[in-house]
């Protein structure tokens, strides 16, 4: 991407539009070779269905038809033409938005072409960040930026905390997203090795006739997987900045109610962490003078 | 040759008699459920002689005489609680002393509040140890105690005895890590990641809930999936509910972690692995092991994976005391208390180790040579009769 496209708002709506409409083509094709190949037949002959198999066809042969009128160089251009008249900042703001949007939506893209695609068993070394990352980076990039802006006034330092708490509360969601979907690679892949042992088995003519040790074959795997993952370094990693995320965004959270709790006649953690400290030195000092004492009566 | 073929008339009749059992199990579990359950933990008699701050220290009532003169101290974990030891009549360490004339006093280290949450390593093992350490060699008129330890208890009994030699008789570390310098356990591994600062900065004192949630993903396929499907499978059988009940009681009993004790361990332990090379320090005291010269038993867990065989056996090479046993049970890091099996291996052999190495009561070894003497002379009869 050039220098002039990431500032132009025309080149960044017709790159989306674009890019939006070979998605939605590609995923209009594959929907309609799945009804032809048979496998909604059913659903296809009954009314119903068919009568939202042809709205899903016209709502997507209208999005179409948007989408290329839109993308038409003259027409989006008077189209934008108004948006001129909107303050530079709304602009500045859209035209952020939009870049790091284009680079998300990009990467889903990507994400959901590979879908299908077999998973490696028992790795976990190149596990699909993208999707994560590129939520991270887009908000990092695009949208903290305004969470971050100078308060001013009064109640500038009130404000500040408040927007200190959103931003920690989106920082936290994105890790524990990816800590979570980590946790749940496990499951997805003991049942694809379960599917192939399976399948491994059957040629064998061992296919177990108890489903219980199909269930133990399987917990067995997933064990497995589930080791081979907290040993990983991508885990490690995951876990760590989960913990420190969510450490970041209570600190920041509990800011926000220290000011709750100083309009009331409540003492706040702070106050009594204080007290807490001045209290365990005080004691430590008492045992410490007791312990000298009784020793030197003895 | 016929092509294999999936057996699904063995499956579907396996699973139609599989639907008929879930319902009587069903019909039986809602009534074991329904009925009234024994589920106590902790139910051996004791007394508490000592309290200090959250700290207490139980003396268990002795069911027998005492075998020896010297009284053991068990110090547990201060993650989740020392009811394990206890869990329930006839699968309790603590009861099989008892009856084998052991008199057992066991630290209660209670509920942290956001008041400990300063409270060191120094503070647990050179104040609260040391004070109940004194209050028992005072009420018992002795110099020395036996002391055993319990995975991280077992760490503080460890730099107890390096830095207070002269009140320990017998150390006894079983599951005790003291080498973190291994891949071997995921906690091993995990910790080496882990903000501590944050951590402990943030929530204070480490919650229990945390900690528990962190142990259940250590192997989320047995304790969150597997352990449960188990429990259906014996939903209609009273006395397997009873001991899962028992269980998941002492599991999810879990006391916060002191904030700034958890900090140091992590530091100075997992990160460092200051212990092992002598380079702890506890108050402006370094921990030094070779000042460890009582006799040592060293007991672990071959398949134990939050403290493995590699965090466990080096400590007896780096001791001072020339009496010195491993010894690798085939178990884990719990089943080692709580398991029937491996309590019938552990008891007997702790004690017998002990006897080996104390002053056995006047009155005990004069009953044990007259039993002796018995028992020859029965001998010496029934060899008459035949």
């Amino acid at each position: 991407m050039t220098d002039t496209d990431k500032t132009d708002p025309e080149a960044k709506f017709s790159e989306w539009l674009n890019s939006a409409n070979e998605f939605w083509g590609s995923m209009g094709k594959i929907w309609q070779d799945s009804l032809q190949t048979g496998c909604a037949s059913a659903m296809r002959d009954k009314s119903d269905n068919g009568g939202s198999q042809k709205g899903w066809e016209s709502a997507f042969r209208m999005w179409r038809l948007f989408a290329s009128s839109m993308t038409d160089p003259s027409f989006s251009g008077t189209f934008l033409k108004g948006s001129n008249a909107m303050p530079d900042a709304f602009l500045k703001v859209a035209g952020a938005g939009l870049t790091g949007f284009l680079q998300f939506y990009q990467k889903w893209q990507e994400k959901a072409g590979r879908i299908g695609k077999s998973t490696k068993a028992y790795s976990f070394d190149n596990f699909d960040r993208e999707m994560f990352a590129a939520w991270k980076e887009l908000y990092e990039q695009e949208i903290r930026q305004f969470l971050k802006i100078p308060q001013f006034g009064l109640l500038r330092g009130y404000q500040g905390r408040f927007m200190e708490g959103l931003d920690e509360f989106n920082i936290f969601q994105s890790s524990m997203a990816e800590f979570i979907h980590l946790l749940s690679l496990p499951i997805e892949k003991s049942f694809n090795v379960l599917q192939q042992q399976l399948e491994e088995l059957e040629k064998n003519g061992k296919f177990p006739s108890d489903p219980h040790d199909i269930y133990r074959l399987w917990v067995k795997i997933l064990e497995g997987h589930f080791m081979t993952l907290f040993k990983s370094q991508e885990y490690g990693e995951s876990l760590a900045s989960a913990l420190k995320d969510m450490g970041f965004f209570i600190s920041a959270k509990d800011n926000l109610l220290h000011d709750v709790l100083q309009s009331l006649p409540i003492p706040t953690n702070k106050e009594m962490d204080e007290l807490y400290k001045d209290f365990y030195l005080l004691k430590k000092k008492v045992k410490e003078l007791d312990k000298k004492f009784e020793a030197g009566g003895k | 040759m016929e092509a294999p073929r999936i057996p699904v008339d063995l499956i579907l009749s396996k699973l139609a008699e599989d639907t008929e059992k879930f319902h009587e199990r069903v019909k039986k579990g809602s009534d074991v459920l329904l009925d009234k359950l024994d589920t106590q933990i902790a139910t051996t008699p004791y007394d508490i002689e000592y309290e200090e701050d959250r700290v207490k220290l139980k003396h268990y009532k002795p069911v027998t005489e005492s075998l020896l003169k010297t009284p053991l101290l068990i110090i547990y974990a201060l993650i989740n609680r020392e009811t394990m030891l206890d869990l329930q009549p006839g699968r309790s360490v603590v009861q099989s002393f008892l009856e084998k004339g052991i008199d057992v006093y066991m630290v209660d280290w209670g509920y942290p509040t956001r008041k400990d949450k300063f409270i060191t390593i120094d503070d647990h093992v050179n104040g609260y140890m040391d004070n109940i350490v004194d209050y028992i060699l005072k009420k018992h008129k002795v110099k020395k105690i036996n002391l055993m330890g319990i995975c991280m208890g077992g760490s503080f009994c460890v730099m107890y005895s390096a830095l207070h030699p002269g009140k320990v008789r017998n150390l006894i570390t079983t599951v005790t890590p003291t080498n973190f310098e291994t891949d071997q356990g995921l906690l091993h591994i995990w910790m080496k990641y882990i903000d501590v600062d944050s951590l402990v900065d943030t929530f204070g004192n480490m919650p229990g809930d945390m900690m528990n949630f962190g142990f259940l993903i250590l192997n989320p396929a047995r304790l969150m999936i597997d352990k449960y499907v188990g429990l259906l499978e014996n939903i209609g059988d009273k006395v397997f509910v009873e001991n899962f009940v028992r269980m998941e009681k002492w599991i999810f009993d879990s006391p916060d972690v002191v904030g700034e004790t958890f900090r140091q361990f992590v530091i100075d332990c997992y990160k460092k692995n200051l212990l092992i090379q002598n380079k702890m320090m506890l108050g402006d005291q370094r921990v030094n092991l070779k000042k460890i010269t009582m006799p040592l038993l060293n007991i672990y867990g071959r398949y134990d994976h939050l403290v493995p065989p590699a965090a466990c056996d080096l400590l007896s090479s780096k001791v001072g005391s020339k009496d010195v046993q491993d010894d690798c049970l085939e178990t884990g890091h719990i089943g080692i208390y709580v398991s029937s099996r491996i309590q019938n291996k552990l008891v007997p052999r702790i004690v017998k180790w002990l006897e080996e190495r104390d002053t056995i009561k006047k009155t005990k070894r004069k009953k044990a040579a007259t039993k002796t003497v018995k028992k020859a002379e029965e001998k010496v009869v029934s060899k008459r009769k035949n």
